[in-house]
């Protein structure tokens, strides 16, 4: 399990982070939304541990970053660095060596090529594939659906199924909402740097449509288009 | 296109800035040691002509790049973009031209100033399907990396080995079993991305000592060919050959250690003159190692929990 209590974060004189307080359970799967500069990044890069932060994040057992995988938004590869190579680099990092990686290449990755060519969705399936590979037992997964084809989407919903099948503890954040309510156990809603409602799966219909309505509001009527 | 070239110095002064030089320094010192470099060079064997042309082609072919030219010929008009390319051109390619008239290297001269004009016209496409091959792929990934950036340079150095052995130069050939190492080095040059260092299930020690082993034992295998060449043209002196790549060795794991006492910043200046001084004076590397491990141990504590 992973505790925060009262997790906190500013730069410099902005807070984006106001004291979450919040538990993450092995085998459960949690959805964060909210808007853009709501903090959702950040929260998860707090947890990764890439930066210092307020509060505490408690995890019992082993070294958490050690048993982390964590899929940014955006992944840098280096130049002129293969995607087999960077798998290499990622499991060799673990202390893994995995002799099958063209058997477990699920998405059918030109691995051959340099990681760096690749197109986004290719970047962000190499990069899943990464922190699948390095068995960790915690994931965080930062907009794993952006800019992956349909096939993809539907192929890692059901990796969510399995990771969570297995007892691992998957974080996600997704600006579609019909992904996380496929694959999340509870869903919480990041606005101004805390989370302001926490929903499992009997509520999502519900929080979609206020989500909707807050949202949407009136803008689409003062663009006044015609 | 005035503007283009005001920016391209703005840059470029950034940069000097951000290693802690002044433009100045370099503007004035730059030019003297590139010529007193290419001289030495030209001394010692004139075959140093060819590697120096090909440097210069290897330059002007990086400002071919397909990607740098096409936001190019999206920003500007197509008299504009030529315009650039071609002065970006004369100004990377006309130093060598210039040390090689001054050699009395007319044709390579001549070659040199045509292949950097033609250059302008011939955009490379940098964009490879496949990657180029290297045996360093199974344990990435300096050297994998780094390996495909410089393979010129060690193909330049495979040269100056050949006209070594070739007219029986040990100075020559040993040197060039350097030239791995010093190219090797540059792999080591730029800090990587957090992520690269954090995704590590190491402590800072542990972390440290597989990139110190990792580093030189891919050296070895890098320099093996240019070791056993010598080796066998020159097999009793032998000894010289092991010391020289012993203190190569030394050199690359100045290198390791100075790139982390930085982490995740650059190497900086003093520890720069410390380097140099490390490099020039070998024993000094007893000591100067030895601080930069320390160093590169607390700056990977706060990375490496």
């Amino acid at each position: 399990m992973i505790q925060l209590t009262k997790l906190t974060k500013s730069y410099g004189s902005k807070e984006v982070l106001k004291g979450i307080t919040a538990a993450f359970t092995s085998g459960g799967v949690y959805g964060i939304i909210g808007e853009n500069g709501a903090g959702k990044t950040t929260l998860f890069r707090c947890l990764a541990g890439l930066v210092i932060h307020g509060g505490e994040v408690l995890a019992p057992e082993q070294q958490l970053s050690h048993r982390l995988g964590f899929l940014q938004t955006n992944n840098f590869f280096l130049p002129k660095m293969t995607g087999r190579e960077y798998l290499r680099l990622l499991t060799q990092a673990r202390h893994l060596i995995v002799e099958d990686v063209d058997a477990r290449n699920i998405f059918e990755l030109p691995l051959e090529e340099y990681a760096e060519n690749y197109s986004t969705g290719m970047k962000k399936k190499l990069a899943l594939l990464g922190v699948l590979l390095q068995e960790n037992e915690v994931f965080i997964l930062d907009e794993p659906f952006n800019g992956v084809d349909i096939q993809s989407n539907i192929i890692i919903t059901e990796v969510i199924h399995e990771l969570k099948r297995l007892g691992k503890t998957v974080l996600i954040s997704s600006h579609i909402f019909s992904t996380l309510s496929a694959t999340c156990d509870e869903i919480h809603l990041l606005r101004e740097g805390r989370f302001v409602r926490s929903v499992t799966a009997a509520d999502y219909a519900g929080l979609e449509k206020e989500m909707i309505d807050v949202t949407v509001g009136d803008r689409v009527g003062r663009l006044k288009l015609k | 296109m005035k503007h283009y070239f005001l920016l391209q110095r703005t840059i470029l002064e950034r940069h000097l800035h951000a290693n802690g030089v002044r433009p100045w320094v370099a503007y004035v010192f730059g030019p003297v040691l590139f010529i007193g470099l290419c001289l030495f060079l030209l001394e010692r064997t004139d075959y140093a002509a060819y590697a120096i042309a090909l440097f210069g082609v290897s330059l002007a072919a990086r400002l071919s790049e397909i990607t740098r030219n096409d936001f190019l010929r999206i920003q500007f008009t197509p008299q504009e973009y030529q315009r650039i390319r071609l002065w970006e051109n004369a100004v990377f390619t006309l130093p060598f031209v210039l040390v090689l008239l001054l050699k009395d290297f007319w044709a390579l001269a001549l070659v040199q100033g045509l292949v950097g004009g033609a250059l302008v016209f011939l955009p490379i496409n940098a964009f490879q399907a496949r990657a180029f091959p290297t045996p360093f792929s199974q344990r990435p990934w300096e050297f994998a990396t780094g390996f495909r950036k410089s393979w010129p340079l060690l193909l330049v150095a495979a040269f100056l080995l050949t006209m070594g052995l070739q007219v029986g130069n040990f100075e020559l050939s040993v040197f060039s079993t350097s030239i791995p190492g010093l190219v090797a080095m540059s792999y080591y040059g730029k800090p990587e991305p957090g992520f690269y260092v954090r995704v590590h299930a190491f402590t800072p020690r542990g972390f440290l000592h597989r990139k110190l082993m990792l580093g030189c034992s891919q050296l070895l295998l890098l320099s093996l060919p240019f070791l056993a060449a010598v080796l066998f043209f020159f097999p009793e002196r032998w000894m010289i050959v092991f010391l020289a790549h012993l203190l190569i060795q030394l050199y690359l794991t100045l290198m390791i250690t100075a790139k982390y006492a930085n982490y995740p910043e650059e190497v900086d200046l003093q520890h720069s003159f410390l380097m140099g001084a490390g490099m020039i004076l070998p024993p000094l590397l007893l000591g100067v190692i030895p601080f930069f491990y320390r160093r590169a141990l607390g700056r990977l504590l706060l990375v490496l929990p």
